[in-house]
C-alpha cells in the first residue's frame, strides 16, 4: 500500500489492515491550506490508507481496532462459554472477547494460550459487564470500562519507550468506554501482567496468576493475606462456572 | 387532671401507632416492588430508587449463597458496630505503589459481615474513601451497605463471616458508590431496570 519500501511487507497478523510498522487511517476530510491558486483553501476527502509509524514499531490505533472487529469477529469459533453469570448483558461481549483473545494469542504466542472464558470471568469481576463504568470521578488515573483500565495503564500500553517491548495499543481515555477498544487494550495488558506475575513468582506464571496480578492481588496472595483471597474469590467463582460450561 | 393524663396516653399510643404504621408501610412498599433487594430492616434510610438501581442489568433473585453473585443486596446496620478500614499490603516494589484493601465490616449476633472493595487499591484512594466515610457517618446511627454476595467462611464459636463485594453505602447524609453514578438511576438504560412505582423516574425525563 505504501510505495518505495525496499523490504517485503509482512503483516503482524492476517487480520491487520497494514504491514508491520504502519497503521490504519479511515477515510476522513482533509483541509487543504490556502495557496496562490486556491486562496480560500479547500476540504477534500482523504481515503482510507496506511500511515507509517515514525518508530517503525507495531501500534494499534482505534480505527484499525474497530475495523478488525467489523471484519473478523462475527464468525469466530473459540468463544467463551455463553453463560451470563447473572448479568443481563453477560454474553453481549463474547465475540469481542473471542476475537481479541485469539488475536493476542496469535501475535504474542505464549507458551500457554489464554482462554477467552478467563477474560470473561475477569470482566465480570472487574466491571459487571458495564462498559461505561468509572471507578472514581475525582481521580484522573481512575479505572475505566469493562476491563477497568487505569489512565496510567493506558499510557504504558502506548509508550514505545516504556514497559512494553512491542505491540502497542494507543487509545484515548474516552475511547476506553468503548467495549471493543477496552477489551483489545485490556487483554494486551493481561499479557503484560503475566510477565509481571512471572517476575514476582520467579517462574512462569499461569493465566490465573496473571489475572490475580491484574487485580492487584498476587502480592497479597503470596503473603497469604486473607483479604487477597477474598478479593480474588468472585473472579475464580465466575471462571469455574464458565470452565464447567465449556467442558 | 385524669383527663389530661388520658389525653397524653392516647396521644402517645396514636403517635407510636402511626409511626409504626408508617414504618411498616414504608418497608411493605419497598418489599412489594423489590421483594429481595433488602435483607432485614432499613431504618428508613432507603427509598425505591436505591432498590431500583440494584436491579439494573442483573437477574433479580432472592438471596441465596452461591446462586446469584451479580445482584447487590442492601443490609442496614448500627454504626456502633460498623467500621471502614484501609489495610495496607505495604509498598510494592514491582508496581511502585503502596496498595491495600478497603473494607467495611460490621459485627452482629451471627458473626461478621465484611464488604470488600473489588480489587486491591492504591492506599491514597483508600484514605480518600475513609474521609468520605467519616463525613457521611459522623453523628449518624445507622448505615446501609449494598454489595453482591461473595463467600461465607466459618469462624470460631459457631460464628460466620459473610463476605460481600462492596458496591455502595448510604446514611441520612447521602449515598456513596464505588463506581461513579451508582447511587442514581440516571446512568442506567431504563429498560434494564425494575423502575420505581411512580413509573419512569425523574432521572429519565
Amino acid at each position: 500500500m505504501t510505495k518505495g519500501t525496499a523490504f517485503p511487507k509482512v503483516k503482524v497478523h492476517p487480520w491487520r489492515m497494514c504491514p508491520s510498522g504502519e497503521h490504519w487511517v479511515v477515510t476522513h476530510p482533509l483541509h487543504i491550506p490556502p495557496s496562490t491558486k486556491n486562496p480560500a483553501g479547500s476540504v477534500t476527502t482523504r481515503h482510507e490508507h496506511c500511515a507509517r509509524n515514525p518508530s517503525g514499531k507495531d501500534q494499534l490505533y482505534a480505527d484499525e481496532i474497530q475495523e478488525i472487529d467489523k471484519r473478523h469477529f462475527s464468525d469466530l469459533k473459540n468463544k467463551p462459554c455463553p453463560l451470563t453469570l447473572g448479568f443481563k448483558n453477560g454474553a453481549e461481549f463474547d465475540d469481542i472477547i473471542a476475537g481479541w483473545t485469539q488475536y493476542w494469542n496469535e501475535v504474542l504466542n505464549p507458551d500457554q494460550f489464554l482462554d477467552p472464558s478467563l477474560v470473561k470471568a475477569l470482566i465480570a469481576s472487574e466491571s459487571s459487564f458495564d462498559p461505561m463504568i468509572l471507578a472514581n470521578k475525582k481521580d484522573s488515573n481512575s479505572a475505566r470500562g469493562l476491563m477497568q483500565i487505569t489512565n496510567d495503564t493506558r499510557k504504558i500500553l502506548a509508550d514505545e519507550r516504556g514497559e512494553l517491548k512491542d505491540h502497542y495499543v494507543t487509545v484515548t481515555k474516552k475511547e476506553l468506554n468503548d467495549p471493543n477498544l477496552n477489551i483489545c487494550a485490556g487483554i494486551r495488558w493481561l499479557f503484560q501482567k503475566r510477565l509481571l506475575a512471572a517476575a514476582r513468582l520467579g517462574r512462569a506464571a499461569t493465566w490465573v496468576e496473571a489475572a490475580e496480578e491484574y487485580k492487584g492481588d498476587l502480592g497479597g496472595l503470596l503473603k497469604k493475606n486473607e483479604k487477597s483471597k477474598k478479593d480474588v474469590s468472585p473472579f475464580l467463582d465466575h471462571l469455574e462456572k464458565l470452565q464447567k460450561c465449556s467442558d | 387532671m385524669q383527663r389530661l393524663v388520658g389525653l397524653f396516653i392516647y396521644s402517645c399510643i396514636f403517635l407510636s401507632g402511626s409511626w409504626a404504621y408508617t414504618l411498616s408501610t414504608h418497608l411493605e412498599q419497598l418489599r412489594e416492588r423489590y421483594p429481595y433487594g433488602l435483607i432485614g430492616e432499613d431504618y428508613s434510610l432507603l427509598n425505591e430508587e436505591d432498590l431500583a438501581i440494584n436491579t439494573c442489568n442483573v437477574e433479580v433473585t432472592p438471596f441465596s449463597k452461591n446462586k446469584n453473585m451479580a445482584y447487590s443486596y442492601w443490609q442496614c446496620f448500627s454504626l456502633k458496630n460498623t467500621e471502614m478500614r484501609c489495610d495496607s499490603l505495604g509498598y510494592d516494589l514491582l508496581i511502585k505503589k503502596e496498595t491495600g484493601y478497603m473494607e467495611i465490616s460490621t459485627q452482629d449476633k451471627g458473626g461478621t459481615q465484611s464488604y470488600l472493595a473489588r480489587d486491591a487499591m492504591d492506599m491514597q484512594s483508600c484514605r480518600k474513601w475513609l474521609q468520605v466515610w467519616r463525613e457521611k457517618t459522623q453523628n449518624e446511627k445507622y448505615v446501609c451497605l449494598s454489595g453482591s454476595y461473595n463467600t461465607t467462611s466459618n469462624l470460631q464459636n459457631d460464628k460466620a463471616e459473610t463476605n460481600w463485594v462492596f458496591d455502595k453505602f448510604k446514611t441520612r447524609k447521602g449515598c456513596e458508590s464505588f463506581f461513579v453514578g451508582e447511587c442514581r438511576l440516571q446512568k442506567h438504560p431504563a429498560k434494564t431496570c425494575i423502575l420505581p412505582r411512580n413509573g419512569r423516574h425523574t432521572a429519565f425525563r
